[in-house]
């Protein structure tokens, strides 16, 4: 049986700790804000314009951080438990979970990441969102989670075990050793990788296809070549391009925010390896976090008695500091390109939608036991398969969120 | 007259300042006093080490620092900057 101890690669102190999960959280407000980089509008842009390119450049980051983790594994420098300790255990919850998180984030109008950065930004009705996902965790702290403990622990629906359990290496060979998770690093990864930059590609060509057919007059014809030109002379200038970036004159492209969070994710990976969940996460436990912080001005005390706030919520850890620090990197962003501005919506009752769709994506993140970031992203760089279940469930909930505006909203 | 994009340059820097002054006041009076009533309950799985606690206040003072900083930099560059604009706004 494999082991399940956790075991340092680095000696550092826990502030060196904290302080690298601030700063990859920073990047990862930064890049996100630049790149605007959402999960949600990548699914629903398959669905409402037909287009698969921020939905390739997913698979292409799940694909990159497989790749990644799995190959720092494979060759000895992480040991094998420190990517498998943090799995978590499969089950009905996470597919249930994940259509209500798709369903409530397409609704609110933002994943996990973007609803930060975006409220991080000045966009009203993402803090509405935030604040309604407080309190949906705590509607699922007392009202679902005894029900999901005990399917858990009886393994109804459920697996009852996490770690080397959800491990693929270990399903497929039986084995962790560093030949089976090399292959498996290769078999998750490098479909992923192909089929998003396939995706992208598709998209691009049709877009090709359909403006060549749109522009049949001579003028716009005239126009359409100059910008043909336009992008291949800019190809040259690369470093006004750079420059641009830098001087965040321009935002980031997505295939560079894609490449710039799959590095991200590697830091946090080795730097947290042996002492922490060593993933980016980002508010979906950290929601409840701070609803418990915010009650506790009032002196209560929800770790004391309140389910799931007292058996499966530390009172603080480095994700904290990480969703903090990714506020601060969004605001950054947004306040020195001269995006930031308070932004409240014309139609009040978007308001109330970002509520309650911030109420469902709480529900779901709980019940799924993590968010498009802390479940789905991370587990493919864990080599586990909940990520797989969350991406499917998300799609799901996405598309009736859609089919719901369409109708009713 | 000073437009609303300018107070909001102006106001932005201070307001983050802020908030990393009063999440590093709320870590130190909330965090460790409640750390401390987790272990007293013996509420394990809320409970946090020492170490690790000590670590999680280092690192959030010194981010203070660093963020206090740099949005009294940003505040003090916007304030002058806003200053000779409307200096030679009234000049013309």
């Amino acid at each position: 049986m494999p082991s399940m101890v956790l075991q340092p690669v680095l000696q550092e102190s826990w502030a060196l700790i904290y302080g690298l999960f601030a700063l990859s959280g920073f990047i990862l407000g930064w890049a996100a804000q630049r790149g605007n980089y959402c999960f949600v509008n990548a699914m629903t842009s398959i669905f409402t314009a037909k287009s698969y390119e921020r939905f390739g450049a997913l698979l292409i980051l799940f694909g990159l951080s497989a790749l990644g983790s799995g190959l720092l594994v494979a060759f000895g420098v992480i040991p094998a438990f420190d990517q498998y300790y943090y799995n978590y255990f499969a089950g009905w919850y996470i597919l249930v979970g994940s259509i209500i998180f798709g369903f409530g984030a397409a609704l609110a109008g933002g994943c996990n990441l973007s609803m930060l950065y975006r409220a991080a930004s000045g966009y009203v009705q993402n803090w509405i969102e935030l604040f309604g996902m407080m309190i949906g965790t705590y509607v699922f702290a007392i009202g679902i989670w005894p029900f999901q403990l005990y399917t858990m622990a009886n393994g109804i629906l459920s697996t009852t075990n996490g770690g080397y359990v959800e491990y693929l290496p270990y399903i497929i060979f039986h084995s962790i050793s560093n030949m089976s998770v090399y292959i498996t690093t290769l078999v998750v990864s490098l479909p992923l990788i192909f089929i998003g930059i396939y995706l992208q590609q598709y998209t691009k060509r049709k877009w090709a296809i359909s403006s060549s057919l749109r522009i049949n007059l001579p003028a716009a014809r005239a126009y359409y070549n100059q910008n043909i030109s336009t992008s291949g002379e800019e190809k040259v200038s690369l470093t006004k391009e750079i420059k641009d970036l830098i001087l965040l004159r321009k935002p980031y492209g997505t295939n560079l925010t894609t490449i710039i969070l799959a590095l991200d994710l590697l830091l946090v990976f080795i730097v947290g390896a042996g002492y922490t969940f060593n993933y980016l996460v980002i508010t979906s436990s950290d929601g409840g976090r701070f609803f418990e912080y915010l009650l506790m001005l009032g002196n209560v005390k929800l770790f004391l008695n309140t389910p799931w706030f007292n058996d499966s919520l530390p009172i603080v850890d480095p994700s904290t500091l990480m969703v903090i620090m990714l506020c601060i990197g969004a605001f950054s962003a947004s306040y020195l390109s001269g995006d930031f501005k308070i932004r409240i919506p014309r139609n009040k009752s978007r308001l109330l939608i970002g509520f309650g769709g911030g109420m469902l994506v709480g529900i779901g993140v709980r019940m799924a036991l993590g968010c498009n970031v802390g479940l789905m992203w991370t587990n493919f760089a864990q080599l586990g398969y909940d990520g797989i279940i969350f991406l499917f469930g998300m799609l799901l909930g996405v598309y009736l969120a859609i089919k719901v505006q369409e109708r009713w909203l | 007259m000073i437009s609303l994009p300018i107070i909001r340059r102006l106001l932005a820097p201070l307001v983050v300042s802020l908030f990393a002054l009063g999440w590093y006041g709320f870590s130190v009076q909330y965090i460790v006093s409640n750390n401390n009533v987790a272990l007293e309950n013996g509420v394990f799985s809320a409970y946090i080490s020492p170490s690790q606690l000590q670590g999680y206040i280092e690192a959030t003072r010194y981010i203070c620092y660093v963020v206090v900083y740099l949005g009294l930099i940003f505040f003090w560059y916007n304030l002058v900057k806003t200053v000779r604009e409307l200096e030679e706004a009234n000049k013309q």
